[in-house]
């Protein structure tokens, strides 16, 4: 082996490396979900994406505690106000954190947790659409 | 997403070039600085960008770290025994070629890991139970055979064994000390070896520019024992390359330099690799960097694990490059310069970085004595390995008690 060799063979291993994150970088973009389809105990620590209507909204200091509504089902979605969940406007094209309100219509994507038996969504990422 | 990426990769190895090269500035220092500044990177990047960051500049630090080691005789724990030979090869002018096989060693290293990861990680956390037993049997077995292989004086070895094992028992144990390996290794293979070389007159010779020549048999050999010492090592606490460089050298009858040298780079890179590995599999972290990474990120994901050998492939490809790049500014800058004014001012630096980061005046006393007993072997015709003692008698001794 001589130095030109070893310099091919690590511009490989950076090429390899290259194409590994961009496979893995279309692999892991989540793909919406109907909200019947994730109510099942298997998706627990999925990470999933919804869209639908906030049928209701409590904010408290730590946490807002939320309902989403589609067409086939609603789940409840926390999220906590410390873990720097980015709630943003789809339309403002510098992302402006916005206030989440009843019959606003949005696309969460958020961790499933199970919550005293019931299946809910951590939020990561909140756009009102 | 991607062009973050990217960017964390070449600022990991921007730092890693940094923390590298300048003895005493360990990539733990810097991740452990990124942990306290979290709260605020966390507004602007997320934790696997963080990740990244930090297992780049892992990387290259674990590519580039031979370099001081091997040029300046500054070593940091990972690289201590690769002064020795270094040293010996870069006085007769082929201090590049021992930089290259540790280069060799590692980027081969981590190839090898990173297509074994599933094999190696099933393997291991299936015989996790039953190592922690093992391991203080092969420990025991290997010290032993380190000293019994002595020609010169058994009793001798076994007394530098022992009296470096009990410095090291001393001052890892010690309260308040910060960064205690940092002048307990500079002094026992740095500042010991310089100033025995300090009697050496005379120049440091021409560096020549030539490419190892390494038979095939003895790549395969040598990557062979790395990965077996290397995999066991990787997943026990208080073991890392240096221990496992002993035991990975107790499977040749007789390791050349060469062989050694591209052995400690194996084990430096296997050893950052398979710890992302034990942070998959058994939720432990094996290393400063890997103890920052957990905590950044709340759990490690099987893509998170895959997109972390890919950083691993892409910083260790820019590593190659680097490293052939600075070896050889080293090699014509070294030539160049007085070998006794050399090595005054290193052994300067050595003692200004003590100072700074070891607790000053309590790390100088850790130097001071390391060095003393870094002497010894020197003077009394015994290798210097027996040193080791002062991190393998700490661990044989965690392993019992």
């Amino acid at each position: 082996m001589d130095e030109n060799t070893l310099l091919k063979i690590s511009l490989i291993s950076c090429l390899v490396g290259i194409l590994i994150l961009l496979y893995m970088g279309e692999n892991s973009k989540v793909n919406l979900s109907d909200i019947s389809t994730i109510l099942e105990e298997k998706n627990i620590d999925k990470t999933v994406k919804i869209q639908g209507t906030l049928n209701r909204v409590t904010k408290t200091p730590e946490v807002i505690i939320t309902n989403i509504q589609d067409e086939t089902g609603n789940i409840p979605i926390i999220i906590f106000t410390n873990n720097e969940t980015k709630i943003l406007d789809f339309f403002t094209p510098n992302k402006k954190e916005i206030d989440l309100e009843k019959g606003m219509r949005v696309e969460i994507t958020g961790k499933v947790i199970e919550y005293k038996g019931q299946l809910e969504i951590s939020a990561d990422e909140i756009r009102r659409i | 997403m991607f062009l973050e990426i990217i960017l964390a990769i070449i600022l990991g190895c921007i730092f890693g070039i940094f923390t590298g090269l300048i003895p005493g500035i360990h990539v733990n220092l810097i991740s452990l600085l990124i942990l306290s500044l979290s709260v605020y990177l966390l507004k602007i990047t997320s934790p696997l960008i963080i990740s990244i960051f930090i297992i780049s500049m892992a990387i290259v630090h674990s590519f580039l770290d031979t370099i001081p080691s091997i040029f300046l005789g500054a070593p940091e724990a990972d690289t201590a025994l690769s002064v020795l030979p270094g040293h010996k090869m870069l006085l007769e002018g082929r201090g590049y070629e021992a930089v290259m096989l540790t280069l060799i060693g590692s980027f081969f290293a981590l190839i090898l890991t990173i297509i074994l990861a599933y094999p190696i990680g099933t393997i291991i956390a299936f015989i996790y139970p039953y190592l922690e037993k093992i391991m203080v049997i092969v420990l025991i077995i290997a010290s032993g055979f380190l000293i019994i292989r002595e020609r010169k004086s058994k009793m001798w070895a076994l007394i530098i064994f022992l009296l470096s094992g009990v410095l090291g028992l001393a001052v890892l144990n010690y309260p308040n000390l910060e960064n205690p390996l940092f002048p307990l290794l500079s002094g026992l293979f740095g500042t010991g070896t310089l100033i025995i070389s300090l009697s050496e007159k005379g120049r440091i010779p021409l560096q020549k520019i030539t490419f190892p020549k390494i038979k095939g048999k003895e790549l395969t050999k040598t990557m062979g024992a790395s990965m077996v010492a290397g995999s066991l090592c990787s997943f026990l606490p208080g073991l890392g390359p240096a221990q496992a460089a002993i035991i990975g050298s107790e499977f040749y009858k007789k390791i050349t330099n060469e062989g050694f040298l591209i052995l400690i780079g194996g084990l430096n890179t296997i050893n950052m690799v398979l710890s992302f590995i034990a942070l998959f599999l058994l939720n432990k972290a094996r290393n400063g960097a890997i103890v920052v990474v957990s905590k950044i990120m709340e759990s490690i994901t099987m893509s998170n694990l895959i997109i972390f050998f890919a950083v691993s492939l892409i910083a260790g490809g820019i590593a190659v490059f680097l490293t052939i790049k600075i070896t050889k500014i080293f090699s014509k800058l070294l030539s160049k310069v007085n070998y006794r004014k050399l090595i005054v001012s290193i052994i300067l630096l050595i003692t200004i970085m003590v100072f700074i980061l070891s607790s000053q005046y309590l790390g100088l006393l850790v130097l001071l004595v390391s060095t003393f007993l870094g002497i010894l072997p020197a003077k009394l015709g015994i290798g210097r390995n027996h040193l080791m003692g002062c991190l393998l008698l700490p661990v044989i001794l965690y392993f019992l008690l």
